[in-house]
């Protein structure tokens, strides 16, 4: 599949992203300052938008950094840099791979998740999107190929975990345990994204 | 997004600094000949987007790269660090150096953790000078660095900025009271207690930095008395007495001393007391001829 088939695909999962803004603001104000919905619902938008305009010939750099610079744009807040941030560095990693082959989405990830680690000075059991992003990238790692189903029941595990975890960093991090029992937001945005590629193309494997 | 009146001159670095509104003259008045290229700035205390960021590096190149100097916050970092990635995208080189001379924000051990405050001031005025005078970006990068090495700053709060957001004061502090390490946004600081007179609090904000620098008879420093913004230039020049008092009684010599607002926090009264330990090289930058509208005259 070209990278700009995959970026429709993409871009009709980031419409479903909407559905998920009043579950993610509900998760972030519980710990945080409460702008996650209003910042993934405003950044798929955002991305569906720019990675339907890159074009037939895209590459997958192209489309990642289309991505990446459109959702930080949305809404710019920490999260919108941070999660921008690690696509545009994705996007760096892939070169120049003209498909989301197993290969190249294992590259991606595995970019983003260290750009993302390295710039939100964090690490996984601190409750944040890398505890989803770091088992994901070790799925992808462990099997040339990776069912989506799969994926999403990492992704999911991972979002339960972070139920049991105080949270280190950022907004969330004045509340402390007060955070205890309900999942992280960030980490349930790309949980509800892998699913909303999974009900858009159920068939796909990577 | 500012950008300087013809852009930054042909062969020379660009200098790009940003972050929140509600500190003028920081960011946008530290734009001109001698100081930065351009800057994006956000709403007030809120981060500026990575448009803006992204824009304020194209327009500041002119070929030879770009210095982004900014204040230790996390949302500037992030927005200027993605802009970073996507102007390197687009063939550009980039370098980020972060201020943080704020010793009341984090312990000696933990450095890097400070945040940024008025004594980045110092380093656009080096850096500025290192720019126009032909640097090498990784030379101007240099600059900053050990601008901001050699940089340490304290501040005292005496009441709180209201938020035009919310319309509430940002903190709590009652007439009598004072705290001292305040943040430019005003972030707590080491200890909150009864007012004293000038020279006492000029004594502890002066100590803290000084002892960092360690100071010693025969060092030359420069000083920036900063207003927070509702305290008097009167006020400000009681504090640059004690300090200077203060610094001659160690032998050290104060090359120079700027007093006035340069980094503010809307009409939070309070000052900060910068101090730069300076070499040969610094003077000569920190000397070099520098003009903006929005600052105060001699920087």
């Amino acid at each position: 599949m070209r990278a700009a088939d995959t970026a429709a695909w993409i871009a009709a999962a980031c419409d479903r992203m909407a559905d998920a803004k009043d579950e993610l603001t509900e998760l972030d104000a519980a710990a945080g300052d409460g702008d996650l919905g209003v910042t993934v619902a405003a950044g798929a938008a955002g991305v569906a938008a720019a990675v339907r305009g890159v074009g037939p010939d895209a590459d997958v750099a192209g489309v990642l950094r289309a991505a990446g610079a459109a959702f930080a744009r949305g809404n710019p807040s920490s999260f919108a840099a941070l999660v921008g941030g690690g696509l545009v560095a994705a996007a760096r990693a892939t070169g120049d791979a003209v498909a989301f082959d197993p290969a190249t989405v294992r590259a991606l990830v595995a970019a983003a998740t260290s750009t993302i680690a390295e710039r939100g000075g964090s690490a996984p059991g601190e409750r944040t999107v890398l505890d989803v992003l770091v088992p994901l990238g070790d799925a992808l790692a462990a099997s040339p190929s990776v069912p989506l189903a799969e994926l999403v029941a990492t992704a999911s595990a991972g979002v339960e975990a972070t139920t049991t975890m105080v949270p280190a960093r950022g907004r969330a991090a004045w509340v402390g345990e007060r955070g205890l029992g309900v999942p992280d937001g960030g980490a349930t945005a790309v949980l509800r994204f892998l699913q909303a590629l999974q009900s858009t193309r159920s068939e796909q494997t990577v | 997004m500012l950008v300087r009146s013809g852009g930054t001159p042909a062969g020379q670095v660009g200098i790009v600094t940003g972050g929140g509104s509600g500190h003028l003259p920081l960011f946008l008045g530290y734009v001109g000949p001698g100081l930065a290229s351009a800057v994006a700035v956000g709403n007030v205390f809120s981060a500026q987007s990575s448009d803006a960021a992204l824009a304020a590096i194209r327009a500041a190149d002119s070929g030879a790269g770009v210095l982004v100097l900014i204040g230790n916050y996390t949302g500037d970092r992030l927005n200027f660090e993605l802009a970073a990635d996507l102007a390197e995208a687009e063939g550009r080189t980039v370098r980020i150096v972060r201020a943080a001379d704020d010793v009341a924000s984090a312990p000696p051990e933990r450095a890097g953790d400070r945040r940024g405050v008025a004594g980045i001031v110092f380093a656009y005025s080096c850096v500025g000078a290192a720019a126009a005078r032909g640097d090498a970006l990784e030379d101007v990068v240099a600059v900053a660095e050990r601008t901001i090495a050699a940089t340490r700053t304290m501040g005292v709060g005496l009441s709180a900025t209201v938020l035009p957001t919310t319309g509430r004061p940002s903190f709590e502090i009652g007439a009598d009271e004072m705290e001292i390490g305040i943040g430019i946004h005003g972030e707590p600081g080491r200890v909150r207690g009864p007012l004293r007179p000038a020279d006492d609090v000029a004594d502890d904000l002066l100590d803290s930095v000084a002892a960092e620098l360690g100071l010693v008879a025969g060092s030359r420093v420069a000083v920036l008395i900063n207003g927070l913004g509702a305290t008097s230039p009167e006020e400000l020049y009681i504090l640059a007495r004690r300090v200077h008092h203060r610094l001659a009684a160690l032998d050290v010599e104060v090359h120079r001393t700027l007093v006035g607002e340069f980094a503010t926090s809307m009409e939070m009264a309070g000052a900060s007391i910068s101090v730069l330990a300076l070499d040969n090289e610094l003077t000569a930058l920190l000397d070099a001829p520098a003009d903006s509208p929005l600052v105060p005259r001699g920087l």
